[in-house]
Parts: structure tokens; C-alpha cells; sequence
């Protein structure tokens, strides 16, 4: 019997080594508008992919991105004395830096060769490195040792990314991971490149000082939670690094695909080709979009268009001239600035009430109307509100005192004022004024308490009372 | 006694074997792969047409005659009609001009006895680049709302000079060395009826303000008399080889009245501004997705003569939907370019691009129902006169695609 159980638990063992734990390989996977291109436009994506981004494991840094992937840190120090026997080992002179952990460091002399810090013992200096170095080092050399390696940040924000964040997110930033199924809302999709609740004007991604943000304080309401006791130091920046760069890989992901689907790379072009030109078929149309010059020669140059258009936009968002201010202070919320708001929440200048409901409560008459679906002339065919990933999104019930993008007034200011991204709710600041735009700040800042308000009146008194100013 | 523990734990090891050898399969299957969580299956298509179970109808086919569809040329305005004002913006220029689209005429400008209708490109003849002919007038950077327009006299100017850059078809003349394009595009068959999205009145939202006229359907205009078909864009995708150009300095107006947009398709300069007004007296909220340029969402006030600015820094690959979610009928397209080179053709399906450089093009017929007509129209043009084209479309070719037929999705019980 006993030796028949250990074959059999082997076996099962051996089972799960190959298939499971084996397969279990972090991958990014492909955006479903990839999908919508025909064989060589896939593999051109793919292809572009690879090359400009990398994998999850083997990550690659375009530096035409804005992006702060971690510059390279180093010091230079002398050496003190070099074992020429085992010429693995060196001694370094450094008072004050030798601190510093140097295990998985590197030793570098001169600018050509690379040796790994195995180990370092602060004591005597004596740092052990492999390769052995075949020089011979004297006192009077002196040698760097890069602390942190070109692209640090970046590497660290992937680490902590896949430790923190990618259960919803999912590997490829595309909020699909494992646990997205059973949350609401849905984690966010990175992969448009388009972040709700920032301090940007409206037509502006979000800035470096939102990702922090968001990060610090999570976001109320959601899944999302605060990291502030968990990322510390560079690690936020380092995260930041990272969701910048899966935001970039995706969007670069759609846009390089738009773009080749403008040059016929799209399925559903080549079938409505097929249907409507006689005598077309699908091999002479694959090499017509194959022998374009845009896609046989002028393809670095088309990726590097679209990268370029990505890299610009997120640079001007850290431009302090997009960011939101309001140019005079809150007023108190007194029942007046309250009242003013509420008769803006419901009048024809602002329409508040049109999405969010005459009382606030997220029911406006717009959550019954068909919107109509991006590019296209039709419309979804469920009534109601939907968002630029095509999932349904509610108005925002402004009773509950949860404020998804942050509880403060000046947060308030800049959703009114510069809308949410991605969403249906557009930016206010082209249309109202400072004063407009604080009294609505007010009065939805009141709404929770809105049977408190002036003592003994009863909410509906006061609606009424609204409504006739 | 002795054998039963032993049995127990044989028993106990092999449920625990079964259980990492279940573990296998499942990390085999990839029940743990990041790929398989929330995929939901989506039995329900899009825009099939099925009917819906709403609270109202999503389009309503209104039976009043107030319609804003094609008026043919030779028809007399009438001048009692209360909607001539805003039939205004309808009847365009018998020629479309290059990279312009004319501003829709405010409400007094319109009133006018229809000088509009004889405006046509001006071109300055010394010009030698083939540059975007100027035709209007830089708007005022600030309008008061609806006040009577001080232009009378400009207007009689731009009416008196056109006819000179006119040649015997009504199109605007070449610069020397240049050639152009021009044709008509038509509707094969019998030409469809203009419709109403709603008819007067019966806006399903601000009836006050958005049913104070007719909704007209602008999905498909075709003429009714000559079945051209109006608002195609015609273009060339990238621009020519050696065009140097830059855009014109005075904004462009896109302007919204009673829940509709005006113009309904507007061709963009990238890089000139335009400035979206409105002159309803409620807010609209004008909403773009473009593809290589920030989307733009932003509230217009009420009667804002002034207009909010937006702009396009970089050309687009096919025109840009442009929607108000507030009324979610709201509906037009703006084609933004890097070069002149296009036109929207008028309501008789005509179109002319002038001032090409001679040389081998191939134009992007697109209409907003189908999306492309045609993506890779050849032309020849010559030095000196214009290349012609008649373009007949059937209604198979308007048709909106839907996708290819979709797929049987055979449901299993098994796995």
C-alpha cells in the first residue's frame, strides 16, 4: 500500500509542477481592439508591443515617455586593497556611504566592465563581486558602485504592483485581474489612458499629483484603498512610475490599432470591403494593406507618431497652467450661498438636475434616456448613462457623503469645474462662473444634512422655497 | 484494531492527494491565469433593431411637415415660413468651399434677404501657395446675444465680389498652376424622404426649447429633385507631399439652436480654434472623443455669444462624432485636417476643391451613416482644370454595417 500512496502523491505532485505552477507566468495580455484587426495588423501591434514595452518581466522603458523610470545612482570610492588571489574581492574606502545596502549593487571600473556585489561586509569594506575582475586593481583606482540601476523606479513600481495592485487591476493594467468580477465598481482600466477624479482642466489626463492622490487616500465609495501606510517613500512614485507605464501600453496599444485600422487593418472594414467590392478577395486586400507605404516602410514612423502624441499629452498635464484653482476663496456656506446653489443644481444654466435628480439623489431623467454609442450612429440599447468604457455608470447619489473624488470643497470645485474623465459629467468652468460654481460646492456639500437645515424646516419646505427664487 | 487507523490515514492521505491533483487540473485549465476573471457572455446585440422595452421610443417619425431637408435651389424662400431662419444654415453655398465651412448665419443675419446664397470662396488671385482661400470675415471675438449684426454692409460687399472668382459651374477659380477637384454625389434609386427625429414639438426633453422647431434626421439628406446627397465629406487623408500651410488665424463657430448643432459637419483647420456657442437659452454640454487629440466635455452656457474654445492641435484620420448627453439626438461631425483639401458637399451633392497641385490623389469619400463611400478614390489632376467626378451610390452603400452576421453561440450544459 505505502508504496503505491507515494507514487500516487508524486504523480499528483509532478502534475501540479508542470501544468500549474509552470504556467503560472506573468503576461501582458492584448486589448480586445487588437483583436479587432486582421492577422497582419495584429502581429504589427504585437510586434510594436514587444519591442517598445517589453513584458512584465523583461520591462522596457521608452524613454520618450514622460515617465520617471529611476535615474542611475552611484558612488565612487577608492579602493583600499584587492586580493589577487581570489580577485573577487575587493576593499573600499567610504566612511560615511558604506551605510548604504550595496547587496544587489553593482561594481563598475571604469566604464566597460560590470561585476555583481554578492556580498558586502560594512565592517572592513570588503565587497565580494562575480564576475572576477581581471584587472588589477591598486590603492590608487577607484571604482563606482551603482546603487540603483537605470530604470530602479520603474522595476520597484513592478514589483509592488504585482504585490498590491494587479489583483484588481490585473497584469496588463487593464482592471481584469482575478478578484475585478466581484467588485463595483469595476477596477480601472488604465489602457485609455484616462483617469476620473485629477486636478486637470477638462481636456487634460490626469496629473503626476493625482496618481499620489488617489493612491494616498484611495478612493471613498470603491474598492480602492488608501496605500499611505503602505507605499512609503519611493515606493508611491515607483507605483505611479509603473501604472504610467501600463496607461501608456495601453493606449499606445489602441491607438497604433486605430491607427492601422484606418489604413485597412480592421475586420470589420475588410468584410464590409469584401461585401460591397466586386472581385476583391481576402488575400489581395491583405497584401494591398500590407504594400502601403505607412505600413511597409513607414511603420517606426507611424509608432513613433502615435508614442509621441501619448508623450505629449501626459507631459502637458504636469504643467502647472492646467492645473484647477479657483480664483476666488469659498464663500461660508450660508443658507444663502445654499439656496443660490440649489436654485443653480436645478436650473437651466447648469442642469444639474437633469442626471443627478431634482432632489439629488441620482435619479435625473437622463438615466432613462438613450445615449448613443461612440462611433457610431446607434444607440445602446439599454436607456441610461455609460461611460467611455462602455460600462453603465450611475449619477452620483449626493445624499450618501461620499465623494469618490475627494471630500474637500476644493475637490468639489474641480469636479464641477473640469468634469470626470471618462465620464458622462462635463467640466462646468466654461460656463459658470467662481461664485456659481462654490454655491454648488455648498449646497452639495449640505445636501446629507439637508433636514437639518435651518432648524425646525422640513426638507421639503425648504425645496420648495428653492424652487420659487 | 490494528489495521482500522492505519486505513483512516490511508483513506485521509488519499483525499489529500486528490486534492492537490484536483489543484493541478484547475491551475492547469487557468482557473488562476489573470485573463479569465470577468468575461461575461453578452447574448444581447447591439443595435439589431429589436424593439426596445423603454419608456419612450427612441426615435419618433414625426408627421408635421416642418422640415429642414433639402430645399432646392430654385424654390423661392418663403418668406413668411417662421423657420426661414433656420432653414439659413440648410441652404449652403452652391459650392462647398475648401477647409471652410461657413459660420452658421446668426438669427437677424438670416433675416436678410439671402445674400448667403451667391457667397463663395474668395480667393486672393496673388496668392501663389496653394493656401485656404479666406473666405469669412473673422468673427467678432465677442457677440452679444442675438443683437442685430452691424454687417450689413460687409455682406453686400462679399455679395458683389464673389461672381469674379467664380467659373461658369459656380466654382471657385484655380490659382495658376493648380488644378482641382470637383463631381456630384448621388443617391441611385428613388431618393428617400427627409425625416424628423421628432417632429415640432415633440422633443422628448426641454420641449420648450428643443421643440420649438422640427428635429430633422440628418443621418442621410438626399435631394429630393436631382438625389444629391448632402454632407459628404470628401478629403484627402494625408496631406500632399510639399504643402506647406499653416491654419488661418480667426476661429471657426460651431454653434448649437433649438438642440441642434450648426453646422452639422464642420471641417476644422487642426490648430485653428473654433468657438462652440450656444443660442438656446439652456446649457448643453458639447462632448467629443476624438482619437489623436484630449477629448472635450464642457458645459456651454445658456445664450453664450462669446463661445467656449475648442481646439484641435493635431488632424484626425475620419471626422469626429460630436454629441451633447443632455440631448442625446444632439448629432455632428467635425473633419479635421492639416491642409485644405476637402469639402462637404452642399445640397446638391456637389463639391469642388480647388488650388491642388497637379498629381496623382487619392480622396476619402465618407459619409457618416456608412462611414467610408469609398477610402481610395484616384484622381488625376491636371494644371488648370478641374478633375470631375459623378459618384452614384445605391442605398445598399448607406447603409449602416452592423458588423458581420454574428455567430451562432451554441450554449453547453457540459464544460
Amino acid at each position: 500500500m505505502k508504496p503505491r500512496f507515494v507514487l500516487l502523491s508524486a504523480a499528483s505532485l509532478l502534475t501540479a509542477v508542470i501544468a500549474g505552477c509552470g504556467d503560472f507566468k506573468s503576461e501582458f495580455v492584448l486589448n480586445k481592439t487588437t483583436d479587432e484587426l486582421i492577422p497582419p495588423a495584429k502581429e504589427i501591434v504585437e510586434t510594436e508591443l514587444h519591442e517598445n514595452f517589453g513584458t512584465p518581466e523583461e520591462l522596457v522603458a521608452w524613454l520618450k515617455f514622460p515617465i520617471d523610470y529611476g535615474d542611475e545612482e552611484s558612488v565612487t570610492v577608492n579602493v583600499v586593497g584587492f586580493d589577487e588571489g581570489a580577485k573577487g574581492v575587493v576593499r573600499v574606502n567610504s566612511e560615511d556611504e558604506l551605510e548604504v545596502d550595496f547587496e544587489g549593487s553593482v561594481l563598475r571600473i571604469g566604464n566597460e566592465t560590470e561585476h555583481k556585489i554578492s556580498s558586502f561586509d560594512p565592517e572592513s569594506g570588503t565587497l565580494h563581486v562575480t564576475p572576477p575582475i581581471e584587472a588589477k586593481l591598486t590603492p590608487e583606482d577607484s571604482v563606482t558602485i551603482v546603487l540603483k540601476q537605470k530604470g530602479w523606479l520603474l522595476k520597484r513600481g513592478r514589483n509592488l504592483y504585482m504585490k498590491h495592485c494587479v489583483h484588481c487591476h490585473g497584469v496588463s493594467g487593464d482592471g481584469n485581474g482575478p478578484t475585478a468580477q466581484y467588485l463595483n465598481p469595476l477596477p480601472r482600466d488604465y489602457r485609455q489612458g484616462k483617469f476620473k477624479f485629477t486636478s486637470t482642466i477638462s481636456t487634460e489626463k490626469a496629473a503626476h499629483r493625482d496618481f499620489r492622490r488617489t493612491l494616498y487616500e484611495g478612493i471613498q465609495g470603491t474598492s480602492m484603498p488608501s496605500f499611505k501606510l503602505k507605499l512609503i517613500g519611493d515606493d508611491m512614485d515607483a507605483v505611479i512610475a509603473y501604472v504610467l507605464f501600463l496607461s501608456s501600453r495601453g493606449e499606445y496599444e489602441i491607438r497604433l490599432g486605430g491607427e492601422l485600422k484606418v489604413l485597412g487593418g480592421g475586420k470589420d472594414d475588410l468584410e464590409q470591403r469584401l461585401r460591397n467590392e466586386e472581385g476583391l478577395t481576402r488575400a489581395k486586400a491583405i497584401e494591398e494593406f500590407e504594400s502601403q507605404e505607412e505600413v511597409s516602410e513607414g511603420l517606426p514612423e507611424l509608432s513613433d507618431s502615435v508614442a509621441t502624441i501619448l508623450a505629449e499629452d501626459w507631459a502637458r498635464a504636469d504643467n502647472p497652467d492646467v492645473e484647477v484653482w479657483p480664483k476666488t476663496p469659498r464663500p461660508e456656506p450660508t443658507a444663502e450661498s445654499i439656496a443660490r446653489g440649489r436654485a443653480l443644481f436645478i436650473s437651466k444654466d447648469a442642469k444639474c438636475s437633469d442626471c443627478h435628480g431634482m432632489q439629488g439623489y441620482g435619479n435625473g431623467s437622463q438615466t432613462e434616456a438613450y445615449q448613443q454609442l461612440p462611433g457610431s450612429t446607434l444607440t445602446y440599447d439599454k436607456p441610461g448613462l455609460y461611460d467611455d468604457w462602455g460600462e453603465p455608470i450611475q449619477p452620483r447619489n449626493l445624499h450618501t457623503g461620499i465623494y469618490r473624488g475627494g471630500r474637500r470643497p476644493i475637490d468639489l470645485y474641480r469636479r464641477i469645474y473640469a468634469g470626470i474623465k471618462g465620464a458622462v459629467m462635463p467640466g462646468f468652468g466654461t460656463s459658470l462662473t467662481d461664485e456659481q460654481i462654490w454655491d454648488l460646492v455648498n449646497y452639495v456639500l449640505s445636501l446629507p444634512y439637508e433636514n437639518s437645515w435651518h432648524g425646525d424646516m422640513s426638507a421639503e419646505k425648504t425645496v420648495a422655497e428653492h424652487t420659487v427664487k | 484494531m490494528n489495521s482500522k487507523p492505519h486505513s483512516r490515514r490511508y483513506s485521509a492521505r488519499f483525499v489529500a492527494a486528490g486534492a492537490v491533483l484536483l489543484s493541478g487540473v484547475c491551475l492547469a485549465a487557468g482557473c488562476n491565469s489573470n485573463e479569465s476573471g470577468g468575461h461575461h457572455v453578452e447574448l444581447s446585440d447591439f443595435g439589431t433593431g429589436k424593439p426596445s422595452t423603454a419608456m419612450f421610443a427612441r426615435r419618433d417619425v414625426g408627421p408635421d411637415v416642418e422640415l429642414t431637408t433639402p430645399a432646392p435651389q430654385k424654390t423661392t424662400p418663403k418668406a413668411e415660413e417662421p423657420a426661414a431662419a433656420e432653414q439659413a444654415p440648410v441652404q449652403k453655398p452652391v459650392v462647398a468651399k475648401p477647409a471652410e465651412t461657413k459660420p452658421a448665419p446668426e438669427k437677424p443675419a438670416a433675416a436678410q434677404p439671402k445674400p448667403e446664397q451667391l457667397v463663395v470662396a474668395k480667393k486672393e488671385p496673388a496668392q501663389p501657395a496653394p493656401q485656404e482661400p479666406a473666405t469669412e470675415k473673422p468673427a467678432p471675438k465677442t457677440e452679444v446675444a442675438l443683437a442685430p449684426q452691424p454687417a450689413p454692409a460687409a455682406a453686400e460687399s462679399e455679395k458683389a465680389e464673389p461672381k469674379e472668382d467664380l467659373d461658369a459651374e459656380g466654382r471657385p477659380k484655380l490659382a495658376d498652376g493648380t488644378g482641382g477637384f470637383s463631381g456630384v454625389i448621388t443617391y441611385k434609386g428613388e431618393a428617400p424622404k427627409p425625416k424628423n427625429l421628432y417632429a415640432k414639438g415633440a422633443a422628448p426633453k426641454d420641449p420648450a426649447v428643443c421643440g420649438a422647431e422640427a428635429i430633422p434626421d440628418q443621418s442621410l439628406i438626399v435631394n429630393q429633385e436631382n438625389n444629391g446627397v448632402k454632407n459628404v465629406f470628401i478629403y484627402l487623408r494625408k496631406k500632399p507631399k510639399g504643402f506647406k500651410g499653416g491654419p488661418p488665424s480667426d476661429p471657426l463657430t460651431f454653434d448649437q439652436k433649438h438642440c441642434v448643432f450648426i453646422p452639422h459637419n464642420l471641417i476644422v483647420f487642426a490648430g485653428r480654434e473654433i468657438l462652440v456657442k450656444n443660442g438656446d437659452p439652456i446649457v448643453h454640454n458639447t462632448h467629443t472623443n476624438p482619437f489623436r487629440n484630449p477629448g472635450f466635455n464642457s458645459a456651454i452656457a445658456a445664450d453664450d455669444r462669446v463661445g467656449v474654445k475648442l481646439l484641435y492641435r493635431r488632424p484626425e484620420p475620419v471626422p469626429v462624432k460630436v454629441v451633447c448627453d443632455l440631448h442625446a439626438w444632439m448629432l455632428a461631425y467635425h473633419l479635421v485636417l492639416d491642409h485644405p483639401f476637402c469639402a462637404a458637399t452642399d445640397e446638391n451633392g456637389k463639391f469642388a476643391i480647388p488650388d491642388l497641385p497637379p498629381g496623382e490623389y487619392e480622396f476619402t469619400i465618407w459619409q457618416e451613416t456608412p462611414g467610408y463611400l469609398n477610402k481610395e478614390l484616384k484622381v488625376t489632376v491636371e494644371a488648370g482644370k478641374y478633375a470631375e467626378e459623378s459618384l452614384a451610390f445605391d442605398a445598399k452603400a448607406f447603409a449602416q454595417f452592423n458588423g458581420p452576421p454574428s455567430k451562432v453561440l451554441a450554449l453547453t450544459t457540459g464544460q
